[in-house]
């Protein structure tokens, strides 16, 4: 059957081969004859078109010829346009899988991030993780008793631990003197957020934490300095002049 | 720019031949489309639509010899000018063509299909033969082999469903077959 097939559409293919023959040799025949009588009418002024017939069909060709070159053009500008659109899907791509994978360009969009958000700051380490849901009982435990951890080793005279939280990514003391002012140290591990209110902040610079990238505001008598060390967000608010709480975050170490 | 001037030119160029083929096939071209439509009023335009349709082969055109060149122009008018009348008389319930019935009528043979083929050797009888076809067959034949129209497009021309013209084409050289074994046979009795 599939033989069958095989030699009915061979079969096919060759009667149409040799139809294609016979026309074109039954053309050239005719085509003979046909050219003769062409010739016999143009010998016959009647049978010639009017001035008024040639103009009109010469309008139609120019309408025809630039319908065509508009829709060349107009093929043209699609392709162009396709391949813009791939290449910018490209440059997408490459960007965003950039942004997601090198920390120095995070650190970029989160300066980035600082100019155009004035109203308030948000900080984010990674794109990726969760909230921990192993929230600890507060404790009143000195941080000098975590091990394997970033603890500040310097606190001002006059300050005690209020307050400690220690989630896997998420730590925090509260330092409290005698007059009510307090000290918070944060560190925060990947996928958490931080926002800092920045609105018509006094002071908003760039500054540098034992060689790490950082952020200091001043606002309300409130210093706030945010860095990242060791792919971890670190963040020292504090009631107190900028240079005390600059001393603070430098103060920050990986204790064993 | 080189582009847009070559364009420009190959235009110029392209215009120049349609002008000059209108004005040297326009009393043919007339005369035939004449010959089917006889109807004086839209002769004009139509010998116009002949020529715009032929704009697109004239990279054909220019590569053909006179006398198929000719055949090729008077043939498009012939198009130009029955699918005129097919839809006219779509209209007016009037087949001028008669190709659903002059076709329909042909009876489908079923023999094997070796037995259907032309061989080689009859090319020369059969050319002889195609002349004798009736007109629509024969006109359907140049459209398909010389004109080398798409199905869909010989359809369009004739107002017939495209799943139509495969079978319309079975039976134009179906017909001729036939007629090439009556032709031989006459020739065997005399």
């Amino acid at each position: 059957m599939k033989n069958e097939n095989i030699r009915r559409k061979l079969y096919e293919d060759y009667e149409a081969g040799l139809f294609k023959l016979l026309l074109h040799d039954l053309a050239e025949k005719e085509g003979v004859l046909l050219l003769a009588e062409k010739e016999k009418l143009n010998n016959d002024p009647e049978a010639a078109p009017s001035v008024e017939s040639v103009r009109r069909f010469s309008r139609q060709l120019n309408a025809r010829i630039n319908k065509n070159k508009a829709l060349a053009a107009r093929q043209r500008l699609l392709k162009i346009l396709n391949r813009s659109a791939i290449a910018m899907l490209a440059v997408i791509v490459i960007l965003g899988t950039t942004v997601a994978s090198v920390e120095a360009v995070k650190v970029r969009v989160l300066n980035l991030w600082l100019e155009i958000k004035p109203e308030y700051t948000s900080f984010q380490l990674t794109d990726s993780g969760s909230n921990s849901d192993r929230e600890g009982p507060d404790s009143t435990s000195p941080p000098v008793s975590w091990t394997k951890a970033h603890v500040p080793t310097y606190i001002p005279d006059g300050y005690t631990v209020n307050r400690v939280i220690d989630h896997e990514f998420y730590k925090k003391i509260i330092f409290e003197n005698e007059q009510g002012l307090f000290i918070f140290y944060s560190e925060l591990g990947e996928g958490s957020n931080a926002a800092v209110d920045t609105e018509n902040a006094d002071v908003f610079e760039t500054i540098s934490i034992n060689g790490h990238q950082g952020t200091l505001i001043e606002k309300n008598a409130l210093v706030t300095i945010v860095w990242a060390m060791d792919n971890r967000m670190f963040i020292v608010q504090s009631q107190t002049s900028a240079e005390t709480a600059l001393k603070i975050a430098e103060g920050v170490k990986y204790v064993e | 720019m080189l582009t847009l001037l070559m364009a420009s030119l190959a235009d110029d160029s392209d215009k120049a031949f349609m002008l000059d083929l209108y004005q040297d096939y326009y009393g043919l071209v007339h005369k035939k489309i004449y010959s089917i439509t006889r109807d004086a009023g839209h002769t004009e335009d139509l010998i116009n639509d002949t020529f715009l349709k032929l704009m697109g082969k004239i990279s054909l055109l220019r590569t053909l010899e006179s006398c198929k060149r000719t055949a090729y122009v008077v043939y498009t008018g012939r198009s130009v000018a029955i699918n005129f009348i097919k839809h006219r008389d779509v209209e007016k319930k009037h087949g001028y063509y008669g190709l659903d019935s002059d076709l329909a009528d042909v009876a489908v043979v079923s023999d094997p299909v070796e037995d259907q083929i032309i061989r080689l050797e009859e090319r020369a009888e059969m050319g002889k033969v195609l002349v004798k076809l009736p007109e629509n067959q024969k006109d359907l034949l140049y459209f398909k082999y010389f004109l080398e129209m798409e199905n869909t497009e010989i359809s369009e021309i004739l107002g017939i469903a495209p799943a139509s013209v495969r079978e319309y084409l079975t039976r134009a050289r179906r017909n001729a077959k036939k007629l090439l074994a009556e032709e031989r046979e006459d020739g065997h009795e005399e």
